[in-house]
């Protein structure tokens, strides 16, 4: 956070940073900055995804997306059924009950998801499975997705066009759909498993702007750290429109 | 209790009718509660002053009755997100499940990976689009998120192609959204209230009996719904509980129920049915159904029921707390947790990266 503190100043920007707390709102307010550069949700995950809410209403344009996109990304029971309705290829995948023994028929090593975790953890038996209620409720949804093994493929994506360059982006179609999908904004990163049709495992809807494969993809345009920056915040947005916000 | 009431006053303009239901019942239901001993504040998602008001109050629970911010309806959710990061329990369901039930095409996706039946669909993002072959005449046109019947008019069932499209044409440049066109389900409809709690409850069913209205005419539009003196309105009679038999009534209990399970709904809800030839249709499932004291269904129901309004309203907050409550216990201690982190870790292969 202190590096892209810098940069945004080094760009010329007046900068100042704020925390997530219950003044938040009323700190915009008074601020009434121009942008701002939504980090919650890269650096951390409970509720984060409820502040696109405190920007909207404080009517200012922010960096990356907004409540569903984030949202969606935390609740892969949810999006996956999207993804097939798109005609979007995911993995294997079911959407069971903790504390159901079954696995629906998929094949080990399993992926289980839970919108308390920002990543997956890995069943390599059925045994895991039979576990899962010492970690989550039971009879919430999770879901469980096969773990394909292949090479797989990133690619980064800013307002549906491929960031930072427009090289030959053969996985572009699928990321774009899935992004309309999400209704994401802003940068989002897109893994996929790579195959004659490709399938998308994983999707990063709050990357981090300093992750280092971002950095040497863009640097190999000739993009640097302030560049990079300075091209999220020219692609911020809110959802209401000017007049429907509050003065 | 300390008790807010989330509403929009819409003291800006001139109300519409669905927005005057709106401003009422927020106002109604804080009435309720004054009178019944709680102390409580009123809060206008319309006035800056009245939402920093709510961002510094120490309320215990919202009733949340907004709907939209300056007009606009994503304001719901965004009412509802705020209440949340507050830390405020409210009676409405999660805000990011009212963002996926906003747009139609979301939530028909996800009934059908559960198999739910639902009418044929196609969304129009433009006039210029061809009508997938599968779908035939007659159909029904209504905007992707419109709510409140916003739309629906005697334009929205359509014969032809030049009926589809003009009426593709004024969703799109009138309501700004896409267009959902879907088959036609001629035939019987019901709703169904679903009462959130520890035990979600289906409430008994009610049915749209359309009085001799010719066939072109048997669905509730904008006018049934607001204007009283139409003849539509007049001639659309709930009747509660619809007579049905005891399959009927088990089946679409069971598919309301699932509906609301599917998406993860967690406060009140209605689905609405179409039946036709034994086969029954999800039409919707509204996760914001009116429940304004006069004429709502939702409410009508709950009478039925044996609940009265102020039982209903305080159902609603009770659940909305317990509801907190069960957020709260599920992201601390679980109880039979007998593995520590490290353990967790090794078994797990806990993954803090990529997959």
């Amino acid at each position: 956070m202190r590096q892209i503190y810098s940069s945004l100043k080094q760009i010329g920007y007046e900068v100042v940073e704020r925390g997530c707390s219950k003044s938040l709102l009323k700190k915009l307010r008074d601020d009434k900055p121009d942008v701002v550069f939504n980090l919650s949700s890269i650096y951390s995950w409970d509720k984060t995804n409820l502040i696109p809410a405190v920007l909207e209403i404080a009517g200012v344009r922010y960096t990356g997306s907004g409540i569903l996109g984030l949202s969606l990304a935390r609740n892969y029971t949810k999006l996956f059924p999207l993804f097939i309705n798109s005609g979007i290829r995911v993995p294997a995948f079911a959407i069971i009950a903790v504390g159901s023994p079954s696995s629906d028929g998929l094949c080990y090593p399993l992926t289980l998801l839970h919108d308390s975790m920002r990543s997956g953890l890995c069943l390599r038996h059925a045994e895991d499975l039979i576990r899962t209620p010492d970690l989550f409720s039971l009879g919430e949804e999770v879901l469980l997705m096969e773990r394909i093994p292949g090479e797989r493929v990133s690619l980064f994506v800013l307002d549906r066009l491929p960031f930072p360059s427009d090289g030959d982006q053969p996985y572009l179609a699928i990321a774009q759909k899935a992004y309309d999908v999400m209704e994401a904004r802003g940068l989002a990163r897109f893994d996929f498993i790579r195959a004659d049709e490709p399938i998308l495992e994983w999707i990063e809807i709050a990357p981090d702007p300093l992750d280092e494969q971002l950095l040497q993809t863009a640097a190999s345009v000739g993009w640097d750290v302030d560049k990079v920056l300075q091209s999220l915040v020219q692609h911020s947005a809110r959802d209401l429109s000017p007049v429907a916000v509050l003065s | 209790m300390n008790i807010g009431i989330v509403y929009n006053s819409f003291a800006h303009k001139d109300p519409l009718p669905e927005e005057k239901e709106m401003r009422d019942t927020g106002l109604s239901i804080g009435k309720y509660l004054s009178e019944f001993g709680h102390r409580v504040q009123y809060f206008d998602m319309d006035s800056p002053e009245s939402i920093d008001e709510l961002c510094a109050s120490k309320i215990e629970v919202a009733f949340n009755a907004c709907e939209r911010i300056h007009d606009d309806a994503r304001g719901e959710v965004y009412a509802a997100a705020l209440l949340e990061y507050l830390g405020i329990p409210h009676t409405r369901t999660s805000s990011w499940l009212i963002s996926l039930g906003i747009n139609k095409e979301r939530v028909k996706s996800i009934l059908v990976y559960y198999h739910i039946n639902t009418p044929l669909f196609q969304v129009f993002r433009t006039g210029e689009q061809e009508l997938d072959p599968d779908l035939k005449y007659p159909l029904f046109v209504k905007g992707l998120a419109s709510d409140n019947s916003i739309g629906i008019d005697e334009n929205s069932l359509v014969q032809d192609e030049h009926q589809l499209k003009a009426k593709v044409n004024q969703i799109i440049t009138q309501l700004h959204q896409p267009a959902l066109v879907e088959e036609y389900i001629d035939g019987r409809e019901f709703s169904v209230a679903i009462l959130p709690g520890l035990e979600n409850r289906v409430l008994p069913i009610s049915e749209i009996v359309f009085q001799d209205l010719p066939s072109e005419c048997r669905f509730l539009d904008y006018n049934a719904k607001w204007f009283t003196d139409s003849e539509r309105y007049q001639k659309t009679i709930p009747v509660c509980p619809a007579r049905l038999t005891d399959d009927e009534r088990q089946v679409i209990s069971q598919t309301a129920l699932r509906c609301f399970n599917v998406l993860g709904l967690d406060s009140y809800a209605r689905v609405d049915f179409r039946y036709r030839n034994g086969k029954l249709y999800v039409l919707e499932v509204n996760q914001n159904p009116s429940i304004n004291e006069e004429d709502s269904g939702y409410v009508r129901t709950c009478n039925g029921y044996g609940l009265d309004y102020l039982a209903l309203i305080n159902i609603l907050l009770k659940n909305a707390i317990e509801r907190k409550c069960e957020n709260l216990h599920a992201r601390t201690d679980r109880p039979g947790f007998s593995y520590s982190s490290k353990d967790a870790a090794d078994l797990f292969k806990l993954e803090t990266n990529r997959l």
